[in-house]
């Protein structure tokens, strides 16, 4: 009896103990494991999926698209799927697998009709999900200065990369609660609102840019040329309507093979472009008067021992303007040991010559000039007819919109509706002289392939030779137009640049002009 | 209405009964869901099986109990032909790789759980019968011989948790009887040999065994430890106050068996540890109420009567703690479910039965 109440206590406290234990646990799982257990709960219920941000347009100045983004649905099969299903056979799925492992892509971009497919299946392993896609409606007529962006909405080239941070917007995130089955068992919560991304309006006009474009590429092609740039700017409001690069390639080509933008990139030695500006500074800064003639005879000038001279022509004496009306070597080169090299590398820079031309976009080149403190005459002279300077299509452009602009520099840009400053760096009077020297050059100088009788356009010429190794290249050119027009309201100017092009047609008045005369022209029926 | 054993002991355990049909209620919806398309298929079910149980218990108030003690070869018979009767084809149905229930119909029944009821009831009367004898090496070897027998049946299913459940019951029962401590000591040890032997010939109850001291590592996560993984999970999610009675994730097809062997992990998520402490307190008090009745039968002389109270008590006590154990990670992973709590036929009505016996009991000392 004693030991039977002994051992039913020794039984109870048994019971007891393991009592304390049980409950002790339950106070452990609560303070010590409940963080743990509930982020594992969370890590098997809870899938967050990225609302992919949708990024920013890119508009011309009448908002007509530029890269624009369209949505583009995939179809995933998650874990377990069996791909050997006869719903998913009449997809024309290729599976490596029978059944997934882990989820995977089965068919990229997929229609509406197949998207209507998938819905009535109602397989829960099957998702479709949307993934944005860029598209460029210009193509390869603006691929090198809107660039594009690749996958996970990154910019990658041109402007495209260069706005990425306004452009892109911020992803968004939203939760999916699931049961072991995969099935929803609530409707999404959504963590974070993605934000669409800004856009972005440029200056360039998208049917300008389409005929820079076309007249560019014949143009180059026609010439047997490496390549071209084209730039057409709108003088009156400072804005760039149309930059153009050839060759170019495909955005909206997965497999595109990037060309770089020429007018921005490509810095060369103008040549004979240059004239005009030597010639405006020297006016303005007095070191040259329109009424005393330049003495060019007998076409050729020997400075430290190299000889400058003029196309085995003899000009005689010449006119401050027909120095640039017959792109006389002799007449630049004294116009610029006038100046001296101070003065003239002064005036340069006011120009926008080896300045940044405060363009965003990616690697933009600034040019360079010689620079020592002990220029011999002949280099001097050499500034005077645009070598040993080099110089952006870009920052010629802008240079001759100073020109067209009556003497005032204005800033330009690519963005609509910026504000923009200006200043005047030439008197109206000089300015004028010069364009006037720049329109008798086409009615009867070098550059008259671009005298069109349906507009009036004022340009200048430039045929350089191409650096390359040592010294000069004898049968490598750069030619050149620089153009300003219609004369009646000085609205564009327009430069056209081709890079090698056939050695035996390789004049800028011969290659260039006529290029632009096109342009201009068709430039009216805007 | 008069207050005693009786009247605490109804209350207590028609509460521990409401707790566990809301919660197969709550528990099943998933399940019954994906199983017939009704989410009350569980829940419905349950309620009959109760309502077979408070039929069977108004019949067995009605019988004296020591006709127990009388008939009690003939229950231990009929409950070894049923555990026979699984292994007869065509009778036994398997269930997730186990031989554990006969198909009736309208329900499932797992004649284990009416086995360890019988063994109750052979070893109390034995304890009784051979009280002088209870102590020599024979006297105690007898009644193990009978549960070795039924014990190799259930092992064979294989159910190893019944086994052990069993064993612990009857030592228990045998212990205050009074088996010498030497005897009940080396006993002890020669089926702890046993159960190593046993876990070490299956492989999955090896894995099961190592893989609950650590149910996250990589290795188990998604294997052996799965189901205790999530359960944890659950427990984890329930903190104090639960999520909400309906609210649990881990019931949608995360955790295995979520109304039968893993409520409570269930009851925890969704009600917190304040809900898991209420079911236990309500354990607690209706084995007190037990433990009482088997005193006060003692004090009369009624042994049977108190053995079988202390046996019931005693198999209550040591299947919850089993499976408290295994939900909150304590011992490793065993089929076995939650007295009046989990779903289940056969295991509700039995159980329900034994409260009849008992409250039966209290009605005899009383008028005594």
């Amino acid at each position: 009896m004693k030991t039977r109440r002994s051992r039913l206590i020794t039984v109870i406290s048994v019971f007891i103990l393991t009592l304390v234990i049980i409950i002790s646990r339950l106070f452990y799982l609560y303070f010590e494991d409940s963080g743990f257990l509930q982020n594992k709960g969370k890590l098997k219920l809870i899938t967050s999926r990225k609302i992919s941000s949708i990024r920013g347009q890119i508009l011309d100045k009448n908002n007509n698209p530029l890269a624009v983004t369209v949505m583009q649905y995939d179809l995933y099969g998650l874990k377990g799927l069996n791909l050997s299903h006869d719903d998913l056979l009449t997809l024309n799925l290729n599976p490596e697998n029978k059944i997934l492992n882990k989820k995977a892509l089965l068919k990229r971009d997929i229609t509406l009709g197949e998207i209507e497919l998938v819905k009535k299946f109602k397989n829960n392993l099957l998702e479709i999900e949307n993934t944005p896609k860029r598209y460029y409606p210009l193509s390869e007529q603006a691929s090198p200065l809107i660039g594009f962006s690749g996958k996970d909405n990154i910019g990658l080239e041109g402007l495209e990369k260069i706005y990425q941070e306004s452009i892109q917007g911020e992803d968004g995130e939203i939760e999916i609660h699931k049961n072991a089955h995969q099935i929803a068992i609530k409707p999404p919560i959504v963590k974070k609102e993605s934000i669409e991304g800004k856009d972005i309006y440029l200056t360039i006009d998208r049917d300008i840019q389409f005929k820079a474009y076309k007249h560019l590429s014949a143009g180059v092609i026609s010439n047997n040329a490496r390549g071209g740039s084209l730039i057409v700017l709108d003088n009156l409001n400072a804005e760039i309507l149309a930059v153009a690069s050839f060759p170019s390639y495909n955005p909206n080509d997965p497999q595109r093979k990037i060309q770089r933008n020429r007018a921005f990139l490509d810095s060369f030695e103008p040549g004979s472009l240059l004239k005009p500006i030597a010639l405006a500074i020297g006016l303005d800064k007095d070191f040259i008067d329109k009424n005393i003639k330049i003495q060019t005879s007998p076409g050729t000038l020997t400075l430290n021992g190299n000889v400058v001279h003029d196309s085995n022509n003899n000009h005689g004496e010449l006119l401050p303007s027909g120095v640039i009306v017959k792109s006389s070597q002799v007449g630049a080169a004294k116009i610029a040991l006038k100046i001296g090299e101070e003065s003239l590398l002064k005036g340069y820079k006011e120009f926008g010559f080896t300045n940044n031309p405060y363009i965003s976009f990616p690697s933009i080149s600034f040019g360079s000039v010689i620079s020592r403190n002990d220029l011999s005459d002949h280099e001097i002279a050499s500034l005077g007819y645009g070598y040993n300077i080099e110089a952006t299509a870009l920052q010629i452009a802008l240079a001759y919109s100073v020109i067209a602009n009556g003497g005032i520099k204005k800033e330009f840009s690519l963005l609509k509706n910026e504000n923009t400053g200006s200043k005047r760096i030439i008197s109206q009077v000089n300015s004028d002289y010069v364009l006037s020297s720049l329109r008798e050059a086409v009615l009867m100088g070098t550059g008259y392939r671009a005298n069109s009788n349906k507009i009036e356009i004022a340009g200048k010429t430039g045929t350089a030779h191409k650096s390359g190794g040592k010294g000069y290249s004898q049968s490598k050119y750069t030619a050149s137009f620089a153009s300003i027009g219609p004369l009646s309201n000085r609205k564009y100017t327009v430069i056209v640049v081709i890079d090698e092009p056939d050695p035996n047609k390789y004049f800028g008045g011969e290659v260039a002009a006529p290029i632009a005369k096109s342009l201009f022209e068709d430039l009216l029926s805007i | 209405m008069q207050v005693n054993n009786s009247f605490f002991l109804t209350i207590t355990f028609t509460l521990i009964l409401l707790f566990g049909l809301t919660f197969v209620a709550s528990s099943s919806v998933f399940e019954g869901f994906e199983l017939s398309g009704d989410p009350f298929y569980f829940a419905k079910r349950q309620f009959i099986f109760v309502i077979i149980g408070i039929i069977s218990m108004l019949i067995i108030l009605n019988i004296p109990s020591d006709s127990y003690a009388k008939f009690d070869w003939l229950i231990i018979i009929f409950c070894f032909l049923l555990l026979l009767a699984l292994f007869v084809p065509n009778i036994g149905k398997v269930v997730n790789g186990s031989l554990r229930w006969i198909d009736l119909g309208l329900f499932n029944l797992q004649p284990s759980e009416l086995a360890k009821f019988g063994l109750i009831i052979y070893v109390s009367g034995y304890c009784v019968r051979r009280s002088n004898q209870i102590s020599t090496i024979f006297g105690f070897v007898r009644p193990l011989m009978v549960v070795s027998l039924f014990s190799s049946a259930i092992i064979f299913q294989p159910d190893l948790g019944s086994v052990v459940i069993i064993f612990c019951v009857i030592l228990s029962l045998l212990f205050l009887a009074g088996i010498s401590i030497g005897q009940f000591s080396l006993l002890v040890l020669v089926l702890s040999v046993l159960a190593y032997i046993a876990v070490r010939h299956e492989p999955y109850r090896y894995a099961r065994l190592i893989s609950f001291t650590d149910p996250f590592a990589p290795e188990f996560e998604e294997r052996s430890g799965y189901q205790l993984s999530n359960a944890l999970i659950g427990i984890g999610r329930g903190e104090f106050f639960g999520v909400g009675l309906g609210n649990s994730i881990q019931k949608n097809a995360y955790l295995p068996e979520p109304h039968t062997d893993f409520i409570f992990a269930i009851i925890l998520e969704e009600t917190g540890i304040l809900g898991g402490l209420a079911l236990i307190f309500l354990f607690i008090f209706l084995l007190f109420l037990i433990l009482k009745i088997s005193n006060e039968s003692f004090k009369i002389k009624n042994s049977y009567q108190g053995f079988l109270c202390f046996g019931i008590a005693t198999l209550i006590a040591i299947q919850t703690i089993f499976n408290l154990g295994v939900n909150l990670g304590l011992l490793p992973t065993k089929g076995l479910t939650l007295p009046f709590v989990s779903y289940g036929g056969a295991s509700l009505i039995t159980f329900m039965a034994m409260i009849a016996i008992v409250l039966r009991i209290d009605y005899e000392n009383r008028s005594y």
